[in-house]
């Protein structure tokens, strides 16, 4: 069933001013529950954009906007629940940090939608937890004493906290170093695999998409060019190209190994899938 | 939730039209020239005309009227507070009475001052707006800097003065763009800021002024750190990439001004008298 559906979505900015932009137009997209989709597209497409229909946070300048069969232009339609199920984090978000301790920050979420006071904390342990940081030690620090990653990891947690059925992540994973990345991205995951958390992730890096998504879907100058299963999104390398992004690097591979040659499948996503494919065209088996 | 189209005053509209193309010092002066003339002028012929004469220059920029409309609507409050402590307190005696309210009588008199006490209110804006508008901040603070350049013989700071201007006027978008960035950021976190009492509403700023403060600081660092990394020294020896040059378009247009302003500001009952 489709949890967020989007219609005919338009969104100008500054409208009636000169310094008018439309960054996304005509968009329709559903998302069904459960999925994992990955959004891709060059700087300036539209994705940020698109992304903060999900929860009303943008209005949409034409067409519809639907959350849970909700219509969220309906006046009468509850934003704050719909903020409460679908969770947005956005790009950077150790700068949203503002509370003395990490266990404050991230109980503004859940102290805003109304819970009692142990269930508050429950919820921080466990969304603390869920990032990788220890609620014993880290919760009674300042947020302003923690490392880069160690706030985008609180500021994750002050989303998870909510608990929404929803996670929508704006580029989560950049400016981190690699383990940072490989760590977020894994708990990510294992959000999705193990809570069934539906998850909509921006990113830039094709092998992170390749790695996570089940279906993805490509934006261009506000409007979405491609959507579809990764392995058949990917492989329509030349088109990639041609709007600036690229194909994961495993892909690359062993598309150039073929044009080397080498009878080996090009359809691999993953460093596994290219090692069992480069072993089979080998005759390694 | 876009707080850029709500602070039209001060913007600055990229535009390629001959009022943009003039010195920032031609503009300023000329602005200065317009100033003093909206209040000198006493009589609604006068304001006719610098009416016309705004909406011409407003024309020839190729700015669209209703932005610069817009730009009046945060002194909007100030103009009827203007209006109506004129009508009743104006300090002109006698008069016709229109209407009282209780004890305070409203003049025609009084209120035909303070109808041309708010019109230069709008005037004024009007003038200095387009002055934003068509000039880039980096060229208006040249331009200080260069008007003001005399005066540091009395030990008046010129150019730092003028660099702390530019980097406040370059920092107002990129602040407001980081303040809708964290309160979207903490709406989504369920925060909500147009609901409640005065102070139910001043405690929802701190989730976003903390964040803010903080940014700030740290921007404020970065660029320190980034205008030492290029030696920044201010002082007399620094050159500049772009010279101000004062062409003979700059001429012509100052001089139109200051005579259309001189003409204006003589009353029309000192022209019917020169009239044979």
């Amino acid at each position: 069933m489709a949890f967020i559906e989007v219609e005919d979505l338009t969104h100008v900015y500054l409208r009636g001013t000169p310094m008018e932009t439309t960054a996304v137009q005509d968009v329709t997209l559903r998302i069904d529950e459960g999925e994992f989709t990955v959004l891709i597209g060059p700087t300036g497409s539209g994705k940020s954009t698109l992304v903060q229909h999900f929860n009303a946070l943008l209005k949409p300048t034409t067409g519809k906007v639907r959350v849970g069969g909700r219509d969220l232009s309906d006046p009468k339609t509850d934003l704050r629940a719909v903020r409460h199920q679908v969770g947005l984090l956005f790009q950077y978000p150790e700068y949203q940090l503002f509370e003395e301790t990490v266990d404050e920050d991230v109980a503004f979420g859940p102290r805003n939608m109304g819970l009692p006071a142990d269930e508050v904390r429950e919820r921080v342990r466990n969304a603390l937890e869920a990032v990788g940081l220890d609620p014993a030690t880290f919760g009674p620090r300042s947020p302003f004493t923690l490392s880069g990653g160690e706030m985008r990891r609180v500021a994750t947690a002050g989303v998870l906290a909510m608990t929404p059925k929803v996670l929508v992540l704006d580029e989560p994973a950049a400016g981190l170093d690699p383990r940072g990345k490989a760590e977020i991205l894994g708990k990510i995951r294992s959000l999705h695999d193990g809570a069934g958390i539906t998850v909509v992730l921006i990113t830039h890096s094709m092998d992170e998409a390749a790695a996570l998504a089940s279906r993805v879907v490509v934006m261009d100058r506000g409007r979405v060019v491609m959507d579809g299963p990764t392995r058949e999104i990917f492989a329509r390398a030349d088109e990639l190209r041609a709007i600036g992004l690229g194909i994961p690097a495993v892909t690359t591979l062993v598309r150039d190994l073929r044009n080397r040659g080498i009878p080996v499948r090009t359809d691999v996503l993953t460093f596994e899938e290219a090692h069992a494919a480069i072993r089979e065209a080998l005759g390694w088996n | 939730m876009e707080l850029s189209r709500f602070v039209t005053i001060g913007q600055y509209v990229p535009r390629e039209s001959p009022v943009h193309r003039l010195d920032p010092r031609t503009k300023i002066a000329a602005v200065t020239s317009f100033m003093v003339v909206i209040f000198v002028v006493r009589d609604f012929v006068g304001y006719g005309l610098l009416t016309l004469f705004l909406l011409g220059i407003i024309a020839l920029a190729r700015i669209p009227l209703g932005f610069v409309l817009r730009g009046l609507r945060p002194i909007v409050f100030l103009l009827l507070l203007t209006v109506v402590l004129n009508v009743f307190f104006s300090g002109v005696e006698g008069g016709t009475v229109v209407f009282r309210i209780w004890r305070f009588a409203a003049t025609r008199e009084g209120i035909i001052r303070a109808l041309f006490i708010a019109y230069r209110l709008i005037l004024l804006v009007g003038i200095t707006s387009l002055l934003t508008f068509t000039t880039s901040p980096v060229e208006l603070t040249d331009g200080i800097e260069r008007l003001l350049r005399p005066l540091r013989r009395f030990g008046v700071p010129a150019h730092e003065l003028a660099m702390m201007m530019t980097i406040a006027l370059r920092f107002i978008p990129t602040l407001l763009e980081e303040t809708e960035k964290i309160m979207k950021a903490q709406m989504a976190r369920g925060a909500v800021f147009d609901r409640g009492g005065a102070l139910r509403r001043a405690r929802a700023l701190v989730p976003v002024l903390v964040p803010l403060f903080v940014s700030a600081f740290r921007r404020a660092d970065e660029l320190a750190l980034a205008m030492e990394a290029r030696c920044y020294r201010g002082g007399d020896k620094r050159t500049r990439m772009k010279e101000l040059r004062f062409t003979p378009r700059d001429a012509a247009a100052l001089v139109v001004t200051v005579v259309i302003s001189v003409l204006f500001a003589i009353p029309l009952a000192v022209w019917q008298r020169l009239a044979p």
